[in-house]
């Protein structure tokens, strides 16, 4: 894809491989200049003020999210500071009162996990935790054994971030809707790199962040039905506008999403987000998931030949990202090497879950690569050669 | 085991570049962590590792080994440092204590020496009292002192060397320690004592007499002259005069010329040994074959204050 000239990092960093797209990615220029444009043509506050800068404010911040709405086919966004926030705010605010069975996975990122865990520990909830095969492999009977009529919200992944493998998820939102619990679905790695219809899926909830789709820091989405939104308890951040009315006796809340936006909203990463939003929908994300495939495969295929890489996750990339480490060496080590080598910037550890790289046996995590539009197949090539180099030496 | 190796060296840097400086409190995080029996999780010892792993990955097989052996090296590199610490701070402690970072009796070459020029220089004159044959081609020369205990231990040694190598000159300077009593009047009474052509008669008087000389001052130095033979008069107008203690701090500032850091201090052909030898040491000594013994510190020399040392 012929997009590197959009990226202002990649044209002030030209010998850098950026392959930790997973974690953050680059912006687009017009991304940047969305924000830029909110600083700098009509900062104000939404939703407060009647001035014209503070109702083009309103305008673009409500526009904003209707354009986001749209991107993960939703009906509503609550607008939160990451894809952690939405998650917590989702776990926190759903009452367990009447069922109190959560189903979730042992791959999970530590934002959804967390929680869960915390709320189990003081007998809030009763929490099942399904496997995946050794291969990171979700199977739809797992999530069938284990969702039942007590089974209050099913929380999942649509796209690992440790392995790239995607579970059923279409199935696993039917088994839950079957038995009558509410679907909350992390997207914080689906959302950036293939299409998401939330309403085709069927889920209640998604939860994605800015940054990791070319969107600004400090914006992330609870994308959600309005049933679903509705549903949950009161804000654990009140303030605001989050309110209808106020006296000392009585609170009226206000209606989603604006509930859950207590103060001064971020509405130039809003705004920023709706230009990521723009960008991916001008490029095709179709195009982009298949291009971020290709390379993925590029690279798995790469590292199988070298001896003494051992890859995780099954034998086809499913998104674009491929995990391995180098014989027994530190992960960091190798991922530092490499950077040393050709320039690529990757991550290494455990991807904030802990307890998935456990299960795969792998305690001390891996190193991971993952792809997005503006990577290239030379990169991959010069990335092989220096795992390799690696392996010379550390295997 | 890196973090300690880079701790030291980051310190190093640091002290020209705050980005050295961050790293050597990184390092000495990793430090701390490991000497209190804790995991080093600042990451540095990867990073250390990875950017040796990379700068060496133009030598594969080097690499190789260096990796796989790499806490055994880094442990051996810790060791040698520590090794070079306490040597360093041995020789700090002998430069302090003795003028010399190799210990008494030294004269092997010594870095605070050659950073100070304080390396001991054999004398250009043959100005003092010249024992043996005074026409022997082979030149000995000795700077010592009569209060001095060790110079005293020299003394019979060097007398029947002198007496059996008729080849051997030995031209003796007066080196008077300013922190010892009446050592400057004894070097005076002794050259007074070579004008009478009795010196080696005298200086056997005065070491005898040593101790008692600290107490006895002149009149003892003056006693001593009746005893071994001179004539009274003659000696104690010597000793009063002034050309006499002119000569003495002449040979005096010769001896800080040659940096000479505690008596007795022998020069053969630009060798030099600071510390008293017994008579068989002198042959191997101007053979260029003696080898200074691990003396304890008391069976060294006599120092001088540290600001008169040269």
């Amino acid at each position: 894809m012929d997009v590197r000239k959009d990226f202002p990092m990649l044209q002030n960093n030209p010998q850098l491989i950026y392959f930790d797209n997973a974690c953050t990615t680059l912006k687009p220029k017009s991304v940047v200049d969305a924000e830029r444009r909110y600083y700098e043509e009509y900062c104000g506050c939404a939703g407060r003020s009647n001035h014209k800068i503070g109702k083009r404010t309103e305008d673009s911040f409500e526009d904003a999210r209707k354009k986001i709405a749209a991107f993960v086919g939703a009906e509503t966004i609550v607008f939160t500071k990451n894809a952690s926030e939405a998650l917590n705010l989702v776990i926190q605010k759903t009452s367990f009162a009447k069922r109190n069975r959560v189903v979730s996975t042992v791959l999970e990122h530590h934002s959804a996990l967390l929680p869960l865990l915390v709320k189990r520990d003081k007998k809030e909830l009763e929490l099942a935790i399904v496997e995946p095969s050794k291969q990171g492999v979700f199977d739809a009977e797992s999530f069938k054994a284990r969702v039942n009529k007590q089974t209050a919200l099913v929380v999942v992944h649509a796209q690992s971030n440790s392995l790239g493998t995607r579970p059923p998820l279409k199935e696993i939102v039917g088994i839950a809707r079957d038995a009558g619990a509410r679907v909350l679905v992390d997207g914080a790695q689906s959302v950036p790199h293939s299409s998401t219809n939330l309403k085709a899926l069927g889920a209640d909830f998604i939860a994605f962040s800015g940054h990791k789709m070319l969107g600004p820091t400090g914006i992330g989405c609870l994308a959600a039905s309005r049933d679903a939104v509705e549903s949950l308890d009161y804000p654990f951040l009140a303030g605001g506008e989050t309110i209808e009315a106020v006296s000392l006796e009585k609170i009226v809340w206000a209606k989603p999403p604006q509930r859950f936006e207590a103060g001064i909203q971020n509405y130039a990463g809003a705004i920023g987000l709706a230009a990521a939003c723009d960008y991916l929908t001008v490029k095709d994300i179709h195009k982009v998931e298949a291009h971020d495939k290709a390379l993925a495969s590029r690279i798995a295929q790469g590292l199988r030949a070298i001896e003494g890489v051992a890859l995780y996750g099954p034998q086809t990339p499913e998104s674009g990202v491929v995990t391995f480490n180098v014989g027994k060496a530190s992960p960091h080590e190798i991922a530092l090497f490499v950077e040393r080598g050709c320039g690529a910037a990757l991550r290494s550890g455990v991807f904030c879950a802990e307890p998935g790289m456990k299960f795969l046996g792998v305690p001390k995590g891996a190193v991971r690569a993952s792809l997005y539009l503006y990577n290239t197949e030379d990169e991959c090539d010069a990335f092989v050669a220096s795992v390799a180099k690696a392996a010379a030496i550390m295997a | 085991m890196i973090c300690f190796i880079a701790l030291i060296v980051f310190a190093v840097l640091g002290i020209f570049s705050a980005k050295y400086r961050a790293y050597a409190f990184e390092a000495w995080d990793c430090v701390f962590r490991k000497i209190t029996l804790r995991k080093c999780d600042t990451g540095l010892d990867e990073r250390i590792k990875a950017e040796l792993m990379s700068r060496l990955s133009r030598w594969p097989k080097f690499a190789r080994f260096t990796y796989r052996h790499f806490e055994g090296l880094s442990m051996v590199f810790t060791l040698l440092m520590l090794a070079s610490f306490v040597l360093a701070a041995q020789g700090a402690y002998n430069y302090w204590a003795f003028g010399n970072c190799n210990g008494p009796g030294s004269s092997a070459f010594c870095v605070f020496s050659a950073i100070t020029g304080q390396q001991l220089v054999q004398p250009t004159t043959l100005d003092g009292v010249a024992l043996g044959n005074v026409s022997g081609d082979k030149i000995l020369f000795e700077f010592g002192c009569f209060t001095c205990p060790y110079t005293r231990a020299a003394w019979p040694g060097l007398k029947n060397f002198t007496a059996t190598h008729p080849d051997v000159r030995v031209v003796f300077k007066p080196f008077p320690l300013p922190n010892h009593p009446y050592s400057t009047e004894a070097s005076q009474a002794a050259l007074c004592a070579e004008e009478q052509g009795k010196f080696v008669r005298y200086a056997d008087y005065l070491f005898q007499n040593q101790t008692e000389i600290r107490d006895g001052g002149i009149p003892l130095l003056e006693v001593l002259a009746v005893d071994a033979g001179l004539n009274s008069t003659s000696f104690d107008a010597c000793l009063d005069s002034n050309a006499t203690l002119a000569q003495v701090r002449a040979y005096f500032d010769e001896g800080i010329a040659s940096h000479v850091y505690g008596t007795p201090t022998f020069f053969f052909e630009g060798r030099s040994v600071v510390g008293p030898m017994s008579e068989a040491n002198y042959a191997d000594f101007l053979a260029g074959k003696y080898v200074v013994p691990d003396a304890p510190i008391d069976e060294g020399f006599c120092a001088p204050p540290l600001e008169v040392n040269g």
